[in-house]
């Protein structure tokens, strides 16, 4: 079975001959290319993609493409951002945020999606991967802390503000998420709404930065509207990287309120355990697996065949489909025998 | 206002966060002459003991941390200037730095501000530390324990490059190496020669006493 026929059968909430595997390779990609850095990776639609599909033959996994703004959802507003050019970076870093006080955010303005920066090779980055067929996973980052704190709002004045001016906190995800909507709305009109799905990560909104209840306050009621605005554009289902511990909020139930289209792929972090995963979310939505990404570097390649394995074993149980991957993205400096061991693992323990 | 009740009130302000009550109420144990290291010891290092576990028991989190760290800088404000020379002795240096590649910071900020409420002297790096700047300023500062930060697994493999720096230019024996940071664990910690590993910013505190301890 060809790769691109597990990822849409599971975008239908179908099993195959065996669990997809989807490890949320992004970097590495470069590094299958020869790169040192990942500079070219974020930044040239052409290799970006061209890396991608390579690195998929290669290690026959069934990841889409992937595409992420190369702004990384900071430089539309004028937030600087350095691009990976140094092998020590892992992906592109905002620097300054466009906003430092309450008076930058009443005078800053919402950006157009067609002429932000960077947004020309975002649009050829998602045209590239849209031409595939594969229903590329395209990265519309907006209305969570994520998008916001750090990308347009510098983190601790967001943090701060989230206690002293709640008022400033939610007009900053407000326009975080009206942008997301403006992007989602260009990419349909450009692209089809059965082309391609959208999808996001969610680091800053964990419980190590917020509280269940701040979450419920901030950031959920307007990811709520936005992804039901979202999806009224024919957009099928989000695929959501919760990244790192969300324990908290998943026991205090918010993480139900929020949809995200039947047959939605929600993948944890290590944080949260596969058994509990499957347990609440198993029924509901597509799953894909949380090991933990530094053990790639300091296991063995049995070790981590082992490691696979036991997490394949739980993940299958769920209703949905569950596909192996691990909980954030892949090291870009992992071994490849180890991402290759991802497949392996399916192929050997994943059978349906 | 008793001395007692003052420093029940240093501790509460430092627990809610509220820095404009603590330098109100820091200047308050200066004027009425109360001894400004008890004010720090026995007030507001109690209340960020009080965040620390709350943090670690997931019952605070990083918004009310940053106001209780404003706050503390706020008493500390008042209060540091009136210390006696005895008193200002630290317990240690502690160089810290998030490194390269690598600009996630608010576990960083934290870990420095706990450490100097903990009675170190802190060399703040910041972040996205150049490798080879840890081993300059170790030279020149010469600090106990060079504390490492990362939050990307691609940064976090600048860990081992800093302790190999420091085995070339012959200074590893004389200080103690302790990482922390989101994809770091024991057994990398153990991997690359560290001398100590934290999980989170409390435990950083700990661990770094400990590192000193065994000097």
């Amino acid at each position: 079975m060809e790769a691109s026929e597990r990822w849409l059968a599971m975008l239908r909430g179908e099993k195959t001959d065996r669990i997809p595997t989807i490890p949320l390779i992004g970097g590495h990609c470069a590094k299958v290319m020869g790169k040192p850095d990942l500079g070219d990776f974020y930044t040239k639609p052409g290799f970006n993609i061209k890396a991608q599909m390579l690195s998929r033959e290669l290690y026959k996994y069934d990841q889409p493409p992937m595409v992420i703004d190369p702004g990384y959802f900071a430089a539309c507003w004028g937030t600087e951002v350095f691009q990976p050019y140094n092998p020590k970076m892992g992906a592109p870093t905002p620097g300054r945020a466009a906003v430092q006080t309450a008076e930058d955010l009443e005078k800053i303005e919402l950006p157009d999606p067609k002429t932000a920066p960077w947004a020309k090779e975002s649009l050829e980055m998602i045209r590239l991967a849209v031409d595939k067929k594969q229903m590329p996973i395209v990265w519309i980052q907006g209305g969570w802390v994520s998008a916001t704190a750090g990308m347009l709002v510098e983190l601790e004045t967001f943090m701060i503000w989230m206690i002293e001016e709640p008022k400033l906190a939610k007009k900053a995800l407000q326009m975080t998420a009206d942008y997301a909507y403006l992007q989602a709305e260009l990419f349909v009109n450009e692209f089809g709404a059965d082309t391609w799905i959208p999808g996001g990560a969610n680091p800053t909104d964990s419980n190590v930065l917020l509280s269940p209840d701040m979450f419920a306050e901030y950031p959920m009621p307007i990811v709520k509207k936005l992804n039901e605005k979202i999806l009224g554009l024919g957009l099928p289902l989000f695929y959501i990287h919760w990244c790192s511990d969300h324990n908290k909020t998943i026991e205090a139930g918010h993480f139900d309120k929020i949809p995200f289209g039947e047959n939605g792929v929600i993948h944890f972090g290590p944080e949260v355990s596969m058994d509990v995963i499957v347990k609440k979310f198993g029924k509901r939505y597509n799953l894909i697996g949380n090991i933990n990404p530094p053990l790639m570097m300091t296991t063995t390649y049995d070790k981590w065949l082992e490691i696979c394995r036991a997490n394949i074993e739980i993940g299958k149980e769920a209703e949905k489909v569950y596909a192996i991957g691990v909980g954030c993205e892949l090291p870009p400096p992992a071994p490849p025998s180890h991402v290759f061991a991802m497949t392996k693992a399916a192929e050997l323990y994943g059978k349906y | 206002m008793e001395e007692k009740e003052l420093f029940e009130k240093l501790k509460s302000a430092v627990v809610e966060g509220n820095d404009k009550e603590m330098k109100k109420l820091s200047q308050l144990a200066i004027d009425n002459g109360v001894d400004a290291y008890r004010a720090l010891i026995d007030g507001c290092a109690k209340g960020m003991d009080v965040v620390s576990d709350k943090y670690e028991k997931k019952e605070m989190f990083v918004p009310e941390i940053l106001l209780s760290a404003r706050a503390m800088y706020a008493a500390l404000d008042v209060l540091m200037p009136h210390l006696k020379a005895e008193e200002s002795k630290n317990t240690g240096t502690v160089m810290i730095g998030v490194v390269e590649g690598d600009i996630h910071d608010i576990g960083k900020n934290i870990v420095s501000l706990l450490l100097k409420v903990g009675g170190f002297e802190v060399v703040d790096l910041g972040k996205n530390v150049p490798l080879k700047t840890f081993v300059e300023k170790a030279k020149e500062t010469k600090p106990d324990i060079i504390g490492l930060s990362a939050l990307m697994t691609t940064s976090m493999m600048g860990m081992p490059e800093v302790i190999g720096m420091m085995k070339d230019a012959g200074i590893r024996d004389q200080v103690k190496i302790l990482i922390g940071g989101a994809p770091i664990s024991q057994k990398f910690a153990d991997q690359i020669g560290a001398d100590g590993y934290a999980p989170t910013g409390p435990s950083a505190i700990k661990a770094a006493e400990k590192l000193i301890g065994g000097n």
